[in-house]
């Protein structure tokens, strides 16, 4: 008994002893790295994955997977700017998520009603919001946004970069949703076992399509908050995004079949994925080896996630 | 010398914690149809899987045709000339018979890899003629094939590696009782050729129609190896178990006379799995719905629980016709689910007990305005747990650690909870030792005692005959017979269980 609870410690907790050794590594390997400046810069560039990933951690603990994440992100930018420019920074802002939530209440209506699984109706969505951009932006940046807009990506709270703050409080209310309403519940249970689930009234399709829902509507916001702080949206932007959030949930310890995993791991899970890619800059990594290394770090921390399961 | 074919020689066995073999000693003669019985958890798998080197003992002596046999895996089980057959096929699905029947060992033309397929297909042909009882074209592909079919093709591929021995892991398990008949007469094709075949089963009736000899085991000890003319039905059942048959049940639930009916099922049918069933169900009533695997009763319970849509006919609640089309509905007119595959539709087994028991009332009751409301979640499974003695270390451990009896526990007090009118239960004692099952009895009449109709899905008569107020019997998607369980037996069940359709 005490064996197992050592390995539950293990398994719950290891993520956030990994990160805190990641941090302990790159202090000592470089003294610019643990200074509050550079911690708020860190904390700003999570923000983005971490934004995706709390919308990936609800559509992964109902055993689903969502891939469009980077083109539904590119595609609501794209809208919100455009909007943005005759219509007003609400107007833009509104438009954005919306665009991000219809696409994901699409994904989850083609997966449930169409029953096409989630990889393949999300990779299509990939597809299909990523040439959207394209077509919407004719392959060009939209500049030119309203100067104020730009306090969303690049503003302060006091001495507090505003994005960290917007993460803190999307994290705070996703967990209330999750733990302590009924919905969160039945996030869980569907992801668990969606025939018993079924069989306890829950009206799993509804579940399904909310959690495809939410994480478009979080795409949106993405997107958003990346226009502003590069001033404007590139039909480009958030490419690959959807590794980094998957991975971040998936190194938080969540399981990949639904079910199982906590909020506050994907939280450090974005948070590694954040300081590997500042520490490695500042280290003076090549971005091509960086890629090697946070894929072997991937590796190596579902390795040991795994074997505190056993 | 003897002949006996395989011995057993003081095989032990023992797992994490659980001692599953203790000095089993039998010995089974060439060209006899061995019957091992047990209840779950006996041994019976566990001693099969070591004469087949899937497991390796911890102690005793295994012996073939009089040599001791080196057996440590599967592998070594085939030179042997033992084959298991699993509950589980072991056939490859998009393969078709001969294919599969050569799977791994394929013929070779020459001295260049290619296939002989013209030689394959001709020995399946020619073995699949020795089981004069069915004909199959080795063409055919393994997923086009019945259930029973399937067992032929894994009898076929035993006989292909020349086994002298055969174990067969409850073959009959989900065969209807046409299918197992055939079976058996392989099975007595295969004795005359002079095959050995070990024979493990939970269907007692069964093992008198094709046993030479039973083997009981209990709690990893063999009880009595008998010839089975000299034992019955009930002897084997109380060797079992290990007590007399008559203290396994307590006295049933009074029945109020004149209840108020609760439930009306009107000639509801279904295509290809029920067709005209009606029956009415009284408060506080208990209704044993009697039947063979594959004789539609679950297929009825799913559709009063409206995960099953009925073609026609109509079930009516407290007189009025009610539209169960989801589980949501079904709870909100009352009625309860206790399905026949609690892993499957029961439990979310990764999620914990408490999790478990409030997830069908969160919407009635615990979380009625969106949020949880976290003490009465806690209280109510707190009383749920008084009530029915689950035993489980915290409400926060996930229901997957739970023994058998007590995940079956979770998923009566889940049910409980959301206060039901009817409560179906599909096979409520299935794969529960017998301390759990007796507790599970105790259950069902307290609820019927308190109001609650139950309909009570069985294969095991006895209990069936043990617990219910009223039986109806169902074949081939009919009721055949409606019967007393004061005045009936375990034979007038099986009797209206078989009987055919009259066309």
């Amino acid at each position: 008994m005490i064996n197992l609870q050592f390995k539950n410690i293990v398994r719950q907790y290891g993520i956030l002893i990994g990160l805190i050794g990641l941090i302990t590594v790159f202090s000592l390997l470089s003294e610019r790295f643990f200074t509050i400046s550079n911690m708020f810069i860190v904390m700003r560039q999570t923000s983005i994955v971490a934004f995706l990933g709390v919308g990936m951690t609800f559509v992964i603990l109902g055993a689903g997977i969502d891939l469009s994440v980077g083109s539904v992100l590119a595609f609501s930018g794209a809208v919100a700017a455009g909007a943005m420019q005759s219509r007003g920074i609400f107007f833009g802002i509104l438009a954005g998520l919306a665009v991000g939530a219809a696409l994901g209440a699409f994904s989850g209506l083609v997966i449930t009603k169409l029953r096409i699984p989630a990889f393949i109706a999300t990779l299509a969505m990939m597809a299909i919001a990523r040439g959207g951009t394209l077509v919407y932006t004719d392959g060009r940046p939209i500049t030119g946004l309203p100067s104020s807009f730009a306090f969303l990506g690049r503003g302060y709270i006091g001495d507090i970069p505003f994005p960290i703050i917007l993460m803190l409080a999307i994290f705070v209310l996703a967990y209330i949703i999750l733990k302590l309403t009924r919905f969160g519940r039945y996030v869980y249970a569907t992801g668990g076992n969606i025939n018993a689930a079924r069989a306890s009234g829950i009206k799993v399709d509804n579940i399904i399509i909310s959690n495809f829902t939410i994480s478009g509507f979080f795409s949106g916001l993405t997107g958003i908050v990346l226009a502003s702080r590069l001033n404007s949206a590139q039909p480009t932007a958030g490419m690959g995004y959807e590794l980094d959030a998957i991975a971040a949930v998936v190194l938080g310890g969540t399981n990949l079949f639904g079910g199982e995993g906590e909020l506050w791991g994907t939280l450090v899970g974005a948070f590694i994925m954040g300081i590997l890619n500042n520490g490695l800059n500042m280290l003076d990594v090549s971005s091509f080896y960086q890629q090697v290394v946070k894929g072997i770090v991937i590796l190596i921390a579902v390795t040991v996630a795994q074997s505190g399961k056993k | 010398m003897n002949n006996f074919a395989l011995e057993f020689i003081n095989i032990s066995k023992s797992f994490p914690g659980v001692q599953a073999l203790k000095e089993v000693s039998i010995q089974i003669r060439q060209a006899e149809v061995h019957a091992i019985v047990g209840e779950n958890g006996a041994g019976k798998s566990t001693l099969m899987k070591i004469a087949i080197g899937e497991l390796l003992r911890d102690a005793g002596t295994i012996k073939v045709f009089g040599q001791d046999a080196q057996i440590s895996s599967p592998s070594d089980g085939y030179r042997y000339g033992i084959s298991l057959i699993h509950q589980e096929f072991s056939l490859v699905s998009n393969l078709d018979v001969a294919q599969n029947i050569f799977l791994g060992r394929e013929l070779i033309k020459g001295r260049l890899p290619f296939m002989d397929n013209h030689q394959m297909y001709e020995l399946t042909e020619q073995i699949l003629e020795s089981l004069k009882m069915f004909h199959l074209d080795p063409h055919l592909k393994i997923r086009d094939l019945t259930v029973a079919q399937k067992q032929v093709v894994e009898i076929a591929k035993a006989l292909s590696l020349n086994s002298k021995i055969i174990i067969m892991d409850e073959p009959s398990a989900a065969l209807t009782l046409e299918e197992t008949r055939r079976l058996f007469e392989v099975i007595r094709e295969l004795k005359d050729k002079g095959v050995t075949i070990l024979f493990i089963s939970h269907r007692i009736e069964e093992i008198f129609e094709i046993a030479d000899k039973v083997s009981i085991l209990r709690d990893g000890e063999l009880i009595l190896t008998k010839p089975i003319t000299q034992i019955d039905h009930s002897q084997v059942i109380s060797n079992m178990v290990g007590r007399s048959l008559e203290f396994v049940f307590p006295p049933k639930a009074k029945q109020e006379k004149g209840g108020k009916v609760i439930l009306e099922v009107k000639k509801i049918s279904k295509e290809r799995q029920f067709s005209d069933i009606s029956f009415q169900l009284k408060e506080g009533e208990i209704i044993g719905l009697a039947g063979l695997v594959g004789s539609g009763r679950s297929e009825v319970a799913l559709a009063l629980f409206g995960l099953n849509q009925l073609d026609s006919g109509g079930i009516y609640l407290q007189g009025e016709k009610a539209n169960i089309n989801s589980p949501f509905e079904a709870i909100k007119q009352g009625l309860a689910l206790l399905p026949e595959d609690r892993r499957e539709l029961g439990l979310v087994i990764v999620r914990s007990v408490l999790e478990n028991l409030a997830l069908p009332a969160l919407y009635w009751d615990i979380a009625r305005k969106y949020f949880i409301d976290l003490k009465r979640e806690l209280s109510l499974g707190r009383e749920v747990q008084k009530e029915l003695s689950i035993r489980f270390a915290s409400f926060s451990q996930k229901v997957e650690s739970l023994s058998g009896g007590n995940q079956q526990k979770v998923v009566i007090g889940k049910w409980l909870i959301t206060q039901p009118k009817i409560l179906i239960m599909d096979e409520p004692t299935r794969g529960i030792d017998v301390g759990a099952k007796l507790e599970i009895y105790n259950i069902v009449n307290t609820l019927a005692q308190r109001g609650i109709g139950i309909i009570f899905i069985s294969s095991e008569f006895s209990e069936i005959l043990g617990i219910t107020h009223r039986i109806l019997v169902m074949s081939e998607g009919r009721i055949t017979a409606e019967l007393d369980p004061e005045s009936s037996t375990e034979r007038d069940i099986l009797k209206f269980a078989t009987r055919k359709k009259v066309s």
